[in-house]
């Protein structure tokens, strides 16, 4: 019934149409079905050329008004392959929709949110859909793009789902500004940032988070990453590190109708402790150390008297495991108990707790001829593998269009992020990197979990301490440091609130038929708040103690843009459309802080008015920048197979001084589709070629041109003091030219692709903070100066090797080579530093004509012979005379290797990526080697482990026999001796015997300069950073279709999947090779082992569409 | 198409509209707001006494004056082993960054703004400042080339000075150390001849918390200064040492000296809760713990049988 009166309508409007007088207009109408028959409802129709279309009904009729016969109608849906049919002579249409690619392939999101063909571009973009992000629930999007993108490498800090991610797009840009990409989520700049860079000591020993982690994966459309400068020139002097496009959901695609997603996911994540640790000896020195400091027998335990009995302990307080023994005897504790001298395996494992994630979300989306939506709810609660702490986190998003006049459209997108931090993972780098923290073998967690704070409440009592005899620790021990890591993360609070919105409303005006207009405004407001609460450690009887602070900072970036299109079809080969446009942005922070001093009047009274001293601490600061650009894009279309795109920016930035701040960036690329411009073999189903030019910059951060003086006061005297960090009036952008050329293939109807990219980028003007000698008034001025030239292939690998009707298998395999080298620094001067380890023990830095991030340290010395030099004491030589290359912090090859299966309904995913070619850098490993920590200290311990037997004689180590049972005058024999490889400075073969606790105390230890006397060789704290990863994997069960109408459901998937699981290939011993903190390259490869262990982690989830 | 050149000059004029408006903010927003840009002599002045070298702080006694000059010199003692007499070239070499980035750097700073003063009664009054601040950065100079020999001096300085990086060329150390008693005799007559105005003087007085202002003081410490260094080199030039010291000595009153140790050159906080002093109590306390050690050869050869105990 209902039928026939539309039908009747549009015959009536049929003719009214032709008594009003369009002679060949007329109305087609027609269904849409699927492949099976079923009408579709929601596909979208347009006339090709014109803005005349609508939407299918729920019948999958429509009905279109033609001014032609030659018209095409072009019906489209996401998921289906667009149809376009010349109407013709045809009264009525039946359309068959067929199941295609997923839409979005075709299409990429370029700078400023422009939408353009892939074939149509001219530059390298890689685009990510929303199905490969969170196949295996990541907690947020960088995390899924490892392997995925052929030359963007993903950097986690291990701290769990708090901890910022790193993002490095080809290669280095910057010697020593290398920041993170530029982030735009729909159209609007947003703060991303850094963590964590400097170092242990620089912050607030946390490992911090950064802002990418707000953006919520099961909002995201699409990720599209910019990588060379013609794709980003647009966004000027910001995209000198790459520009990442995020596109959220939004309403459009689904069916006329309240539509709704939900997803559950939930997982457990574990700490990834690698093998290696020893387990045969205890707490001590070596043998010397501890009879004469300790008191200790020449197996190293001490002998004492507890309340008659007589007891013995290990040298608890050493921070080597050159100790006893483990024999399981009974033991006098620390905190006074009797155990058995035992080993629990590593202390690590049970200092780590089973972590957990859960995500719950939920969207409706609805769309209608005038408008769409999407407004969904996430939420997230998780808890790391660190003790102590926790995260939530409430997420509220509302993607929306609307039509306001057929002219005239708007779009809103809203997103308010809600979270809450308590206790932030805590780097465990005075643990691992520090000799206050390391504790033995038989150490017992369940003790330091008992004895970290008192009975009372209080912090642990010292053994020498007079605040609570009682409670005081027997004796003294090593692991304080131990202690106060777990009275920090268990006792103290650290809570930290954001509230983060980001807004973006666009206006599109379609003036007329080619001119369009949009204009758009977006903000990123971000309000933090943070509470520190720190008991108090002791009764307030012995003083005040403990402390209370806040901070609030408010970050807040204002975004807006313009931009005029106009396309203009010249002649039938011929489109040009030019485009001008403005974009500016204001970035705002401000930061308050407030503090108790000296402690709280009443324990664990937590507010500024507990202060033992007034004035309480406080601080306020602010920091603003501005940029804005003027832009021109022009792209010329010629019988769609040439493509060419041209930018040009004007821009200016607040950063450089005012009358030097205005900066012009370009660039130029075309796409030749090989396929449409010449009749290729059949198997060709699609060849471009592209090549691109172009030029961004990369100014210096916030003030740091300024040449300031620091204030103070001195007695109430106003002191000002020029800084030994200069600043630069002068100072330019740095500069990044870049030449790319690609070349894109799919043979076989699309089931092999190839994918080649080679670029070259120059980088000019590097600012570089460059060392200069003291005596010119100041160590080290910014300057521009400084050339590096970086050389890379990318290549992308992908197809269907098997297509069947059940089973199918994709693979796709990602491969970048990335070889850089600086060309130039100063006149004069030769390399740059980097960065500076244990007082200029190992130096890591740039040098011209080399790749930058070389690692320098001491090495031995060799006779003329070539062997090396033993001293007369029985230990190697160290040359002080001057630091030998041992290694590069950069890799050669970076990739991924993507696999996916389906059967029928089941679909495995397996996502692996690898690394090769560079070096790490970790002290900590280093000083845990000397201590005696890692199986690598068991060689010449004992018989077993290859030890020689020698007897003392008067302070010589005389060899012994190996079965002999004492020394010609009944000296004792002990079976720990080591003879070093190497000649005398006499040149005769060393023969003198070192014990093995003193050899590795003495070559693995903290520092290693000239004058320190020390002979310890830092090359062994340079390993080989190799590695092949399952990074991924992830098995989905989608449930049959006529299960799922039966529940009135739209699909209905399980999904089971596992991050991190296990390595295939990794060189790096005893740590994750991920483990370093910091986003920054150099502090990534200097600090491996020092921020947290790296976890890996199971979960499944359940995503069904009604 | 009338409309459309309406239409394009309307979206022109909202462009430059945009553009031009904006130019001052982005001018405005190079400085940091919470630094200061521009400086002048009272406060660098002040600056040049805050000193971590001079005050005993605990990364100098720690890395440096203990463990390198105290074991040479035998003023403290130490634990006997290798290399003791090495020298650890990076705590030696942030002594050496120190004097330049601090006094070096703050002296060429005080010149140059001095220089930037616009008229004579400033310039007159401002002398004093300068001529003060010379008489420790003499002080200064001296200990470290008796520390590193040839040292650049009278070139260095440059980025603060000029703004440019000049790499300068080193000084003879007998050169600088000639050149320094010159002036610092120069300085102790212009001290004892000067009368400073009232204005003047009590600026002087405000921002020197070294001696209050105190002229003689300043005299006092030049004159001794100028006594120890000819005491130095007067092995080298026995004859100029000794005229030198015999003016100075010679005539009380126009060059008063040092003579009880009240009377001493120091830098002196005012009281326990100074902003001179260290924030933490223990500082110093945990400086000296790296050679808690008694000289031996000191204490017990040459202190005790020469009653010099107090």
């Amino acid at each position: 019934m209902k039928k026939t009166i539309k039908q009747l309508l549009f015959s009536v409007l049929a003719s009214c149409l032709v008594l009003v007088g369009y002679a060949q207009q007329r109305t087609v109408t027609g269904t849409v079905m699927d492949e099976n028959g079923s009408p579709m409802a929601g596909v979208s129709y347009v006339i090709k050329g014109s803005k005349v279309g609508g939407v299918t009904n729920e019948d999958g009729n429509f009905s279109v008004t033609i001014q032609n016969a030659n018209q095409i109608i072009e019906f489209s849906s996401v998921g289906f392959k667009t149809q376009s049919v010349t109407v013709g002579n045809q009264a009525s249409l039946n359309i068959v929709m067929l199941r295609g690619e997923d839409q979005m392939e075709g299409v990429v999101v370029t700078a400023l949110g422009i939408k353009r063909d892939q074939r149509k571009v001219g530059y390298a973009v890689t685009t990510i859909a929303s199905k490969d992000i969170i196949k295996a629930a990541p907690t947020n999007f960088a995390s899924a793009l490892y392997g995925k993108a052929p030359g963007v490498t993903i950097t986690s800090n291990p701290g769990g789902a708090t901890s910022a991610v790193g993002i490095q797009i080809r290669g280095l840009s910057s010697i020593t500004g290398q920041a993170q990409p530029l982030l735009v989520v729909d159209g609007v700049v947003v703060r991303n940032g850094d963590a964590n860079n400097d170092g242990y000591w620089g912050g607030n020993q946390r490992i911090n988070g950064n802002g990418l982690l707000d953006i919520n994966p099961e909002n995201i459309e699409s990720i599209n990453i910019l990588k060379g400068a013609a794709a980003s020139a647009i966004y000027g002097s910001d995209a000198n590190f790459g520009v990442i496009v995020i596109t959220t959901k939004n309403g459009k695609g689904v069916k006329k109708g309240l539509g709704i997603d939900v997803n559950l996911t939930g997982s457990l994540e574990k700490a990834y402790i690698p093998n290696g640790y020893q387990s045969q000896y205890g707490p001590g020195y070596d043998r010397a150390t501890n009879k004469n400091s300790f008191g200790a027998d020449d197996e190293g335990w001490i002998h004492t008297t507890v309340d008659g009995k007589q007891v013995v302990y290990p040298i608890f307080r050493a921070y080597a495991m050159f100790g006893p023994k483990v024999d399981g005897r009974e033991v006098y504790w620390w905190d006074g108990q009797m155990r058995p001298y035992t080993s629990q395996g590593t202390i690590w494992e049970k200092f780590y707790r089973t972590g957990n994630n859960t995500n719950a979300n939920i969207a409706l989306s609805n769309s209608s001829d005038k408008y769409n939506y999407r407004l969904s709810y996430t939420r997230n609660d998780y808890t790391g593998i660190q003790r102590g702490g926790n995260q939530q986190k409430n997420t509220f998003n509302l993607n929306s269009s609307f039509t306001v006049t057929p002219k005239i459209s708007m779009d809103l997108v809203s997103t308010y992020i809600n979270e809450f931090v308590h206790n932030r993972p805590r780097q465990v780098y005075y643990l691992t990197n520090n000799y206050g923290g390391f504790v033995s073998p038989v150490d017992r967690m369940d003790v330091y979990l008992n004895k970290y704070q008192t009975t009372k409440g209080y912090k642990y009592v010292p053994f020498n301490s007079n605040l609570d005899p009682d409670e005081r620790i027997k004796y003294s021990i090593r692991g304080y440091d131990f202690l106060d890591f777990l009275w920090n993360q268990l006792a103290n609070s650290y809570d930290e609130s954001t509230n983060r919105l980001m807004n973006s409303l666009t206006l599109n005006y379609k003036i007329f038929k080619g001119l369009s207009l949009r204009g758009r405004y977006g903000n990123d407001f971000t309000s933090y708040f943070l509470e520190n609460k720190e008991r108090s450690t002791q009764p307030l009887s012995f003083g005040a103690s403990g402390y209370y602070g806040t901070a609030h900072n408010r970050y807040l970036i204002n975004y807006g843009d313009m931009l005029l299109r106009y396309e203009a079809e010249i002649s039938p080969k011929v489109t040009l459309t030019p485009s001008i446009g403005y974009q500016a942005r204001v970035e705002d922070y401000r930061y308050t802080s407030a503090g108790t001093r000296d402690g709280l009047t009443t324990e664990n009274w937590f507010s500024l008015s507990a202060s033992k001293t007034t004035p309480t601490s406080g601080s306020t600061s602010r920091a603003k920048l501005i940029k804005d650009g003027l832009f021109g894009i022009l792209n010329v279309d010629y019988g769609n197979f040439l493509f060419v795109e041209g930018t040009f920016r004007q821009e200016r930035s607040s950063t450089l001084f005012p009358g030097n701040n205005v900066y012009y960036y370009g660039g130029v690329s075309g796409a030749f589709e090989l396929s449409n411009a010449f009749q290729l073999p059949k198997a060709i189903n699609y060849s471009k070629l592209r090549a691109s030019w172009g030029t961004v910059g990369n100014p210096p951060g916030m003030y740091r041109a300024n040449v300031i003086y620091n204030a103070g006061s001195i007695q109430g005297v106003p002191i000002l003091t020029p800084p030994s960090s200069y600043g630069n009036q002068d100072l330019k952008n740095e500069r990044k030219d870049n030449i790319e050329l690609g070349w894109e293939n799919r043979f076989f109807g699309s089931r092999l692709g190839v994918d080649l990219t080679w670029y070259r980028d120059k980088i000019i003007d590097q600012i570089l903070p460059l060392s200069i000698p003291a005596s010119t008034g100041a160590s080290s001025v910014l300057v521009n100066v400084g050339t590096m030239q970086s050389t890379g292939l990318e290549i992308g690998l992908y197809g269907t090797p098997i297509k069947g009707d059940n089973f199918n298998w994709d693979t796709r395999l990602n491969l970048a080579f990335n070889n850089n080298k600086v060309t130039k620094l100063m006149p004069d001067l030769d390399e740059l530093t980097l960065g500076n380890i244990d007082n200029g023990s190992m130096i890591v830095k740039a040098e011209v004509n080399k790749k930058a991030g070389d690692i320098y340290v001491y090495k031995r010395k060799l006779s003329s012979s070539g062997e090396y030099l033993i001293n007369d004491d029985g230990f190697y030589v160290v040359d002080y005379s001057k630091m030998v290359y041992a290694g590069n912090i950069q890799s050669k090859v970076v990739g991924g290797f993507i696999n996916t299966f389906s059967y029928k309904n089941l679909s495995l995913n397996v996502v692996t990526d690898f690394n090769f070619g560079g070096q790490v850098t970790s002290a900590g490993l280093l000083y845990q080697r000397g201590a005696g920590i890692y199986d690598n200290s068991l060689f010449g311990r004992d018989a077993e482990h290859g030890g020689i037997a020698y007897y003392n004689k008067d302070g010589n180590y005389i060899k012994a026999d190996a079965n002999a049972t004492s020394g010609p005058n009944g000296e004792k024999i002990f079976h720990d001796g080591i003879v070093l490889d190497g000649v005398t400075e006499g040149g005769q073969k060393n023969t003198s015997i070192v014990d093995a606790g003193n050899y590795y105390l003495t070559t693995y230890q903290w520092g290693s300069w000239p004058g320190y006397a020390s002979g310890s060789l830092y090359e062994g704290a340079i390993y080989n950073n190799d590695y092949i990863k399952l990074r991924e994997a992830s098995l989905s069960y989608v449930l049959p279709v006529r299960l799922n109408s039966k529940w009135n459901l739209q699909n209905l998937t399980l999904s089971v999947y596992g991050r991190n699981l296990f390595y295939f290939y990794k060189t790096l011993p005893y740590v994750d090779a991920e483990d370093g903190t910091g986003t920054n390259w150099v502090s990534r490869a200097t600090s491996a082992g020092s921020a947290n262990a790296a976890t890996r982690s199971v979960g499944m989830s359940i995503r069904l569409s009604l | 198409m009338k409309k459309h050149i309406l239409l394009y000059t309307l979206i022109l004029l909202i462009f430059s509209v945009f553009s031009s408006c904006k130019k001052s903010v982005i001018d405005d927003n190079f400085y940091n707001p919470e630094k200061a840009v521009t400086a002048d002599v009272p406060r660098l002045y002040a600056g040049i006494f805050a000193h971590e070298k001079v005050m005993p702080r605990y990364w100098n006694l720690y890395t440096f004056h203990i463990p390198v000059l105290g074991t040479y010199s035998q003023t403290s003692g130490y634990t006997n082993g290798k290399g003791v007499y090495e020298q650890p070239t990076n705590y030696t070499g942030t002594r050496w960054d120190y004097f330049f980035t601090h006094d070096i750097a703050i002296y060429r700073e005080l010149e140059k703004y001095y220089n930037k003063l616009q008229s004579d009664a400033e310039k007159e009054g401002y002398k004093l400042f300068l001529e003060t601040a010379r008489i420790f950065l003499y002080d200064q100079a001296t200990q470290i080339v008796d520390l590193f020999g040839d040292i650049p001096f009278t070139k260095s300085g440059g980025l603060n000075a000029e703004g440019k990086i000049i790499l300068p060329s080193y000084d003879k150390q007998s050169e600088l150390y000639g050149s320094a008693l010159t002036e610092l005799k120069r300085i102790s007559d212009y001290l004892a001849t000067i009368s400073p105005s009232s204005f003047y003087g009590n600026q002087l007085k405000a921002y020197d918390y070294v001696n209050g202002g105190d002229l003689i003081k300043w005299r006092k410490y030049c004159n001794s200064l100028i006594l120890r260094l000819a005491m130095r080199t007067s092995f080298k030039d026995e004859n100029a040492s000794k005229t030198l010291i015999q003016t100075i000595l010679g005539n009380p009153s126009t060059y008063p000296i040092i003579n009880t140790s009240s009377e001493s050159a120091v830098i002196q906080a005012n009281s326990l809760t100074s902003s001179l002093l260290p924030s933490d109590k223990n500082e110093v306390r945990n400086g000296f713990g790296v050679n808690p050690f008694a000289p031996g050869k000191m204490v017990n050869d040459i202190m005790l049988p020469s009653n010099d105990l107090v």
